[in-house]
């Protein structure tokens, strides 16, 4: 028979905060990265798939990063900050496979557009509103930032751009790319966080 | 004005950290600037936060339903030690296969494009499974080279053994922890042997101490290379080897700690070996 996963028998884990179920897979606990997956799965797969272009390829970056995440939790400097690990993690692997496709299959690209696998399923009416909502939101945020530094957010996490592919895309130096990526993201800060507290208030 | 003081020079230094493009001296600085001003977490928590939501407004897509039994799959390959690699293969090889008709309809001008495709796509799973057995033989190295060394000391006329037990209390999950310290003064080797010790929680750390004459000595953090069941090799100063064969040594206590500095024990003793 084969062993099974380890659980946890808790509910708790549920509300545990993200540093604490990367203890609990530390522990080998399977039920800590599936709540992990189901909290950050989307932001890995959606980020992953803007870049590679491809569904196939963005569900197996996904299962890797997470399987990586499973298999190195015990050896793994502690990820105080998450979003940000899987976020930089994505990216990075993401840009090297596209990299390494480019190099190794340059001739097949001509088949690019017939090659893509589009089998993500189509979004419900609900998950497609919940998206609207979102969109909307970061959209009028985004529109307060100076062209700029708009530019370089959407082209990096929208587009799935690098740095240097910025750079040459809005033919500007790569330090203006990393001010402009820096400013803006503070200056999102003051915007989506007031809000927030506006809207709880 | 030293630069490491302006504030608006370290929110900057912050966002460069979440977006990860840091140079290397930056994030020498930064990591200083963290160690100096713990408060700083609470602007990077606000800025990955940000960063969070801007990817959510961007993303329209859900992950494919079956994904997550897929890698709950795979993990459990992995902890079972099961022969992962002839089942994936075979797994990968079906799924190509039953992608093949659809491809093969929509790229009918050019089989070797085809083909070519699929060697990657079966290569890159290949180099994954590669990358799985890579890990569990890392293991296995470890635990063998822990074992000899457990061997080599076990055959020592002068080698000494500290049994611990889990000192019990209210909301401590290490409960049930038990473990060894070997330890041959002699030679300067060490190895400590645990089972059911848990990952400490976050921000925490735990270290081992000798008692002579009633006062907790520092010997270090306990940091293996996996937590629950593991063995590993203890790195002690000469000086600590020198506490065991003290008169008044009187035994070992593991404690966890917020700080890893700290010079006399500060938080609570989990575990502690039986001749105290």
């Amino acid at each position: 028979m084969e062993p099974k996963l380890p659980q946890s028998n808790s509910q708790e884990l549920s509300f545990a905060t993200d540093e604490a179920l990367f203890v609990a897979l530390k522990n080998g606990d399977a039920q800590a990265l599936s709540i992990l997956f189901k909290r950050h799965g989307r932001l890995v797969y959606g980020l992953a798939l803007k870049i590679l272009a491809n569904s196939q390829e963005a569900e197996d970056l996904t299962q890797e990063i997470f399987l990586t995440l499973w298999r190195k939790a015990s050896t793994n400097p502690d990820c105080r900050f998450f979003v940000r690990y899987l976020v930089t993690v994505t990216r990075s692997r993401a840009i090297d496979k596209l990299r390494a496709r480019t190099r190794q299959l340059k001739f097949v690209e001509k088949w690019g557009q017939t090659m893509t696998d589009d089998t993500t399923q189509e979004p419900t009416p609900v998950e497609q509103a919940s998206f609207a909502e979102r969109s909307q939101r970061i959209n009028n945020a985004l529109h307060q930032l100076p062209p700029k530094q708009r530019q370089v957010i959407e082209l990096a996490y929208n587009q799935g751009l690098s740095q240097s592919e910025i750079a040459k895309t809005l033919d500007i130096p790569l330090g203006t790319v990393k001010s402009s990526t820096r400013q803006g993201l503070l200056k999102l800060k003051q915007i989506l966080l007031n809000s927030d507290l506006l809207s709880y208030e | 004005m030293n630069k490491s003081f302006d504030s608006e020079y370290i929110k900057n230094l912050a966002a460069g950290f979440v977006v990860d493009d840091l140079t290397p001296e930056e994030a020498e600085e930064f990591r200083l600037l963290l160690d100096e001003h713990p408060e700083l977490v609470g602007e990077i928590e606000d800025l990955q936060e940000v960063l969070r939501q801007v990817l959510d407004g961007f993303t329209s897509v859900e992950p494919p339903a079956n994904l997550l039994p897929k890698i709950l799959a795979q993990a459990n390959a992995v902890t079972s030690q099961a022969t992962v690699n002839n089942i994936q293969i075979k797994e990968n090889n079906q799924k190509i296969l039953g992608r093949l008709p659809r491809k093969l309809a929509i790229i009918t001008s050019s089989i070797a494009a085809l083909l070519v495709a699929i060697l990657g796509i079966d290569n890159f799973r290949l180099r994954q499974n590669l990358g799985l057995l890579n890990t569990e033989n890392q293991r296995l190295r470890q635990d063998f080279a822990q074992a000899q060394a457990v061997k080599s000391l076990l055959q020592n006329s002068q080698t000494r053994l500290f049994t611990f037990e889990a000192v019990n209390s209210r909301n401590n999950n290490t409960n049930n922890s038990s473990g060894s310290v070997i330890i041959n003064p002699q030679k300067q080797k060490a190895v400590m042997v645990f089972q059911n010790l848990p990952a400490p929680p976050p921000g925490h750390v735990y270290l081992l101490w000798t008692v002579i004459n009633n006062e907790k000595l520092p010997c270090g953090q306990v940091k293996p290379y996996s937590w629950g069941t593991a063995s590993y090799e203890l790195q002690f100063t000469n000086q600590m080897y020198k506490e065991f064969v003290h008169p008044q040594f009187s035994g070992l206590v593991v404690t966890l700690e917020t700080d890893a500095n700290v010079s006399r024990p500060m938080g609570t003793v989990v575990m502690q070996s039986l001749q105290i």
